[in-house]
């Protein structure tokens, strides 16, 4: 029956998600070469939850992002929010829909409008949404900066004179304008630095408790997603490749991929080295078939064998919980190739 | 506080270096007083958050900072294999760029030129560096590429830039880098624009490089991990001030500066239970305002009254451990657990 993950009440259901962008280039014979940057991705998040999304850059997490709150249209797939089908909605039904989920962008100096003060930018979506309008919404907007950790006084300031960590928050403030249920976070701490990134994460910690928020937080950082999330999804050129709680994903790795990721990351502890990822010979441009398995030419796994290449792996529950896409997954997945073998040997210039 | 003519000079001695830049916002004082030196194949760390002015730090070593802008003050001294960088003419200071120090920085694509081949690239610097044969300079490429892990070296001489992926842009541009056979290398964030994975790679190469050519390495870096991994000896900057200097084994046992300790626990852990890093109250400050006195007082839990008054000066906390911070003068302060209580 389950093979799709499911989620207790879930919020926001992902079903089959595809998202494929035509490369540039001459039309071929067969029509334009593609991208598939989502490729059938399904995920549940329950209410309350935050459901971590991590991958290196090109892995699709942020068009995933984008898809689930329906800022682009899925190939194929279906996004399910609060048991609406989001693609079956128009006009006033769907932005009645919307108003319930928000965004809130990487670069808040991007994201926000330059010409616009900061009270403007938060009074703005209220107006549109009708929630409220003139003194009302600027008293509204006082209380939300609040929040956030600013006060009054920055309302009448542009985003260029607001610090990085003041135009996350004002960010996140016009998300919350609108009294989501369900935000996306993408990337929302990568642009600070890590004293400022701190305060973020409280921050985002503490309105999840306060207005009982779900949050899909993606990340390419896994210790920024550790102790916020639930659970995480590790993403890997366009799929998922893991799902678990996130106490076990850290603690117990199922997918090579994971192990390897988890082993690269420096630790601030100078017994623990970072232990990189073979190097792999021309992975293949974007938009270049996979082999069945897309970790496949980069994977380590002492089982590894033909089955990778003929058969792509389905994410599938290899314990109670805990998803990976992987045939192997039932074994232990090492790290990293064994760091005591000789490196392959590079020869000392002159 | 450069103390008397070692007998051994170090590879590079920086005293006193202050950088300052005319901005709109009036003089901007990124770089101050700071002293530091550099053995022969060391690697040392710089690490600090954006604005810190470790950046700034890197270029001026080289002296590369646009001069009616930046102004670096007169009495600074910038001491490399014996010979004075701040009061060198044009042409001598040209053979230390690459041959005696080289730079690879953040984004390797922006240091190579998009337009020529890798091979075009490497052999004419090669040559600029050390007038041979073409022919000659071609293997001498070769062997560089081969040298920082690229696979078909003599393939990737025909590529241009965009042909090659992050993690291999970088690598090109370390060879670049060391086509001069420098003696120092300056990495300024080498991998903060790469995915993990690959920065681990990178991370490896460099460390292999050093011992492998008996490098001296200034890491600049905003990632305490890479300098746990990495470095013989961590420099930590705020606030255009280096705070504290300690091996690194010590400086990660013993934080003894209140920002160090601070920094510490802001990091996400990776290998720590569910616990939010710790944030550091308000905002970093910047450049054309610093804070009076320490200049870290404003966000320190452990400021008092003196902190307001006078900055303190590096003091010695043990053997090669300084830190810019009163506590190590008054012990019986509260302050960070790592701060030396009973000496």
């Amino acid at each position: 029956m389950s093979d799709i993950p499911q989620a207790d009440s879930p919020l926001v259901v992902l079903d089959r998600l595809s998202k494929q962008f035509p490369l540039p280039g001459p039309l071929l014979a067969g029509g334009r070469a593609v991208l598939t940057a989502v490729d059938q991705v399904s995920l549940a998040v329950a209410r309350g939850e935050t459901l971590g999304l991590v991958g290196e850059s090109g892995s699709g997490k942020t068009t995933l992002g984008l898809l689930a709150v329906r800022l682009i249209e899925p190939t194929s797939g279906r996004v399910w929010f609060d048991g609406h089908d989001l693609h079956a909605l128009r006009g006033a039904s769907l932005r009645r829909l919307r108003r319930r989920m928000q965004i809130v962008f990487q670069d808040a100096t991007q994201a926000l409008n330059p010409r616009l003060r900061v009270g403007a930018a938060l009074t703005e979506p209220m107006e549109v949404h009708g929630l409220a309008r003139g003194p009302a919404a600027a008293q509204r907007a006082a209380a939300l900066l609040e929040e956030v950790g600013l006060d009054a006084t920055q309302m009448d300031r542009y985003p260029h004179q607001l610090s990085g960590g003041q135009r996350q928050r004002v960010g996140l403030a016009r998300a919350l304008a609108l009294e989501p249920e369900f935000l996306v976070l993408d990337e929302p701490v990568s642009n600070l630095d890590v004293s400022v990134a701190a305060q973020i994460l409280h921050l985002l910690a503490g309105l999840k408790r306060r207005r009982g928020l779900t949050y899909l937080l993606i990340a390419h950082h896994l210790a920024v997603v550790r102790q916020l999330a639930d659970r995480v999804a590790v993403m890997y050129r366009g799929r998922v490749v893991e799902l678990a709680p996130s106490r076990d994903l850290y603690r117990e790795p199922l997918h090579p991929y994971t192990a390897s990721l988890l082993a690269a990351i420096p630790v601030p502890d100078p017994g623990v080295r970072p232990r990189p990822l073979p190097i792999v010979e021309a992975p293949g441009p974007p938009g270049h078939p996979l082999p069945a398995c897309g970790f496949e030419p980069r994977c380590h796994h002492p089982r590894k064998d033909r089955r990778c290449i003929a058969e792509r792996p389905a994410l599938r529950e290899v314990k109670p919980g805990r998803w990976a896409a992987c045939h192997y997954a039932e074994e232990p997945a090492p790290a990293s190739p064994d760091t005591s073998a000789p490196r392959p040997s590079t020869g000392a210039p002159a | 506080m450069v103390g008397p003519e070692n007998p051994v000079s170090p590879l590079l001695a920086v005293s006193r270096l202050s950088v300052a830049y005319r901005s709109a916002g009036g003089l901007a004082r990124a770089v101050e007083n700071v002293s530091f030196e550099l053995e022969r194949g060391e690697l040392l760390a710089l690490v600090g958050e954006s604005g810190c002015g470790k950046t700034t730090l890197a270029l001026s070593l080289l002296r590369l900072l646009p001069e009616p802008v930046a102004l670096t003050d007169p009495e600074s001294r910038i001491v490399f294999e014996g010979a004075d960088l701040t009061r060198l003419d044009p042409r001598s200071l040209r053979r230390v760029r690459g041959g005696g120090m080289a730079l690879v920085f953040q984004e390797a694509g922006s240091s190579l030129n998009p337009v020529l081949t890798i091979g075009s690239q490497l052999v004419e610097t090669v040559r600029a560096h050390q007038p041979m044969a073409r022919r000659r300079a071609r293997d001498r490429a070769v062997e560089l590429l081969t040298a920082v892990g690229l696979d078909r070296p003599e393939q990737r001489l025909e590529q241009y830039p965009h042909q090659l992926s992050g993690g291999m842009q970088q690598r090109a541009a370390i060879a670049l880098a060391l086509a001069g056979d420098p003696k120092l290398l300056i990495a300024d964030e080498p991998t903060t624009a790469l995915d993990v994975t690959v920065q681990a790679q990178i991370l490896d190469l460099l460390s292999d490089l050093r011992h492998r050519l008996q490098l001296a390495v200034l890491l600049i870096t905003h990632d305490l991990g890479i300098a746990a991994g990495l470095a013989d000896r961590v420099a930590v900057m705020y606030a255009g001030r280096l705070v504290e200097t300690a091996p690194t084994q010590q400086l990660f046992a013993r934080a003894s500066h209140p920002y160090t300790a601070a920094l510490l626990q802001a990091v996400p852990r990776m290998d720590q239970d569910a616990v939010l890093p710790k944030p550091i109250p308000g905002q970093p400050p910047v450049a054309t305002a610093w804070p009076p006195a320490c200049r870290f007082h404003p966000r320190c839990p452990y400021a008092w009254a003196r902190c307001l008054e006078e900055e303190p000066p590096l003091l010695a906390v043990g053997p090669q451990h300084q830190a810019r911070c009163w506590l190590v003068d008054e012990p019986e302060r509260p302050g960070p657990a790592g701060i030396n209580r009973c000496a």
